[in-house]
């Protein structure tokens, strides 16, 4: 009896307030969050906490999860896709620990998604909040190293450097060659970083049905693209953005054609294997077969 | 009498804090630094109208504000006090469907205007060509993606078009199409100094602001530069103001001249008459110095 008491004590929830971080911190983090999601694109500043993770780790992400989580939420990380990578099972534990909500892989369930660099595949909805872990928020940073100066360029929406650069990349190697963190513009006004994602999960974020939060720690910004918001990937009328392109390659565990594929080399051989980037929807379309069969 | 296009008002720029002395409009300091505060004055009290197709040249020594002046009407610098009007014709007045102009008309002060609108006017009816090239262009990016930028900053978002147009310009500034994919930090001096002028008229600008354009190029080059400005004008009907301390320059391009010294506006007038028939003392000075 006694035992069993004093592990309850130093069980993470008494150690900690609720969540972790304190209920000023929360509240500040929820004030911003709202500000981002009120001015769709941009970037608001402020205070990053400390995180019992190293920054760059997900603590921008963490952190917001942890500011906007309820007793009642249920929560899935995913770190490029997958429910059991190293940095998604470590965020799952601590937030377990200091939260006690329940966790779930599946993204169908889940009403906090907190992800690194992937969009599930399967369409979310307008009960779920997706939120994202973002290394570098300013996407005027690979034009311009000043921050008062992407400031600037970001109020008088003087985007033309970044165009410029869209326009030397075709004009050098013939097309764009930017892989992930593919600038996109939100209602028709920023230019926005959708953080590392890979160009095929830009069209998920346009007109999306879920609240979609984005959060630097190590940079300290929080922006937001509401639902039902429009996003558009800078493309030219003449040089259309075009996603990543799988045609005649599939999952060697599902079969399926239609989702996001990991490549994967194999080192004995050397030859090139495909597998599902979403282990959930793998799983799914796995169990899905086996029952049709 | 057809309306100018640009009418700037008691234009004044202090650098420093200012204090009642130097900020008194009668004022006049030599070397433009005030006895009292120590501040110094770029430009004072400075008006005129500038007329649709009509090249306007600013004279006058090196400190005298030339600079100063046009780089506040192109945004660069913050005027201290002063205002600025605007009027297109033929682009339908300022509002030709821009986000932030609505309600902008000729009788508003551009000075007291958002950023955001100064970006817009920049980006669709100025244009400026600077002294030295790094100014004005990003040297190492191509010569095209230079003149293409300006296309970009309007909203243009087709390459083959805004490609089409580069070469077309580069091909009007004598700079041969094939080098147009290659940064002009390999180009000689004059040939920057072009494409910079290519890439000021990329948008078919309302204004264009010229700051010693000539300058640190050799005379058969300069020369070069110079007809194609006065090509442009003709071709274009594009208003200029042509900002110079070479006499010669200013007698090849202007109608009017403005003579400045110290910050301020001591003579105006026809450009054949000032050469010809200065009034005053140190325009008298300026033309019997000129080689």
């Amino acid at each position: 009896m006694k035992k069993n008491k004093r592990a309850e004590k130093n069980s993470g929830q008494n150690r900690y307030n609720f969540a972790f971080l304190d209920e000023n911190a929360k509240r500040e983090i929820r004030r911003k969050t709202l500000k981002a999601i009120a001015i769709p694109g941009y970037q608001v500043p402020f205070g990053s906490r400390e995180m019992p993770i190293a920054r760059g780790w997900g603590t921008g992400g963490l952190q917001v999860t942890l500011s906007v989580i309820g007793k009642k939420d249920v929560l899935k990380v995913i770190d490029q896709g997958s429910d059991d990578s190293v940095n998604a099972v470590n965020i799952k534990r601590f937030i377990k620990k200091v939260t006690d909500v329940e966790i779930t892989n599946d993204s169908l369930r889940a009403t906090l998604i907190q992800t690194r660099h992937r969009i599930p595949e399967i369409p979310l909805t307008q009960e779920q909040i997706i939120i994202f872990q973002v290394p570098f928020p300013e996407p005027l940073r690979t034009v311009e190293p000043s921050e008062a100066e992407t400031r600037r360029m970001h109020a008088e929406a003087d985007y033309s450097r970044m165009w410029l650069y869209l326009y030397e990349d075709i004009v050098k190697c013939g097309e764009i060659s930017i892989g992930a963190r593919y600038p996109v513009y939100v209602n028709n006004r920023y230019i926005m970083d959708p953080s590392p994602i890979p160009r095929w999960d830009i069209e998920k974020l346009d007109n999306s049905e879920c609240l979609n939060l984005f959060c630097a720690g190590r940079e300290k910004r929080i922006y937001a693209i509401p639902p039902h918001t429009s996003v558009k990937p800078l493309e030219f009328e003449d040089f259309k953005f075009r996603v990543e392109n799988f045609e005649g390659k599939k999952c060697e565990i599902c079969g399926c054609e239609s989702s996001f594929l990991d490549e994967v080399m194999d080192g004995s051989t050397g030859a090139r294997r495909y597998f599902c980037s979403d282990s959930d929807y793998c799983e799914k379309q796995t169990a899905r077969k086996g029952n049709k069969q | 009498m057809r309306k100018p296009v640009l009418r700037v008002r008691n234009v004044t720029k202090i650098f420093g804090k200012g204090c009642r002395t130097c900020l008194d409009d009668g004022s006049v300091f030599e070397g433009g630094i005030c006895p009292d505060c120590g501040s110094i004055t770029g430009c004072k009290n400075i008006s005129f109208d500038l007329f649709p197709n009509e090249i306007l040249g600013i004279v006058g020594e090196s400190g005298s504000g030339k600079s100063t002046l046009v780089r506040m009407l192109y945004f660069d610098v913050e005027p201290t006090k002063g205002e600025m009007f605007i009027e297109f014709e033929g682009k339908n007045g300022v509002s030709a469907g821009l986000p932030g102009f609505t309600g902008l008309t000729g009788e508003n002060n551009i000075f007291k205007t958002g950023s955001f609108i100064k970006r817009q006017l920049k980006n669709f009816f100025f244009g400026m060509v600077y002294q030295s090239a790094h100014l004005g262009l990003n040297l190492d990016v191509t010569a095209g993606g230079n003149i293409v930028e300006r296309m970009l900053m309007a909203n243009g978002r087709n390459i083959e078009k805004m490609r089409a147009r580069a070469s077309m310009l580069l091909a009007r500034t004598e700079i041969p199409v094939e080098r147009m994919d290659s940064p002009p930090k390999n180009f000689s001096g004059g040939m920057q100094q072009r494409v910079q002028i290519a890439k000021a008229i990329a948008n078919d600008p309302a204004i264009l602001f010229l700051d010693e354009v000539t300058s640190g190029l050799d005379v058969s080059v300069q020369a070069k530069v110079l007809d194609l400005i006065r090509k442009l004008q003709n071709e274009t009907g594009v208003s200029m103001l042509v900002v110079s301390h070479d006499l010669g320059v200013i007698r090849l391009l202007t109608n009017r001249t403005l003579v400045m010294k110290n910050g301020r506006v001591v003579e105006s007038g026809l450009t054949d008459q000032i050469l010809e028939d200065p009034q005053q003392e140190y325009t008298q000075v300026l033309v019997n110095s000129a080689l």
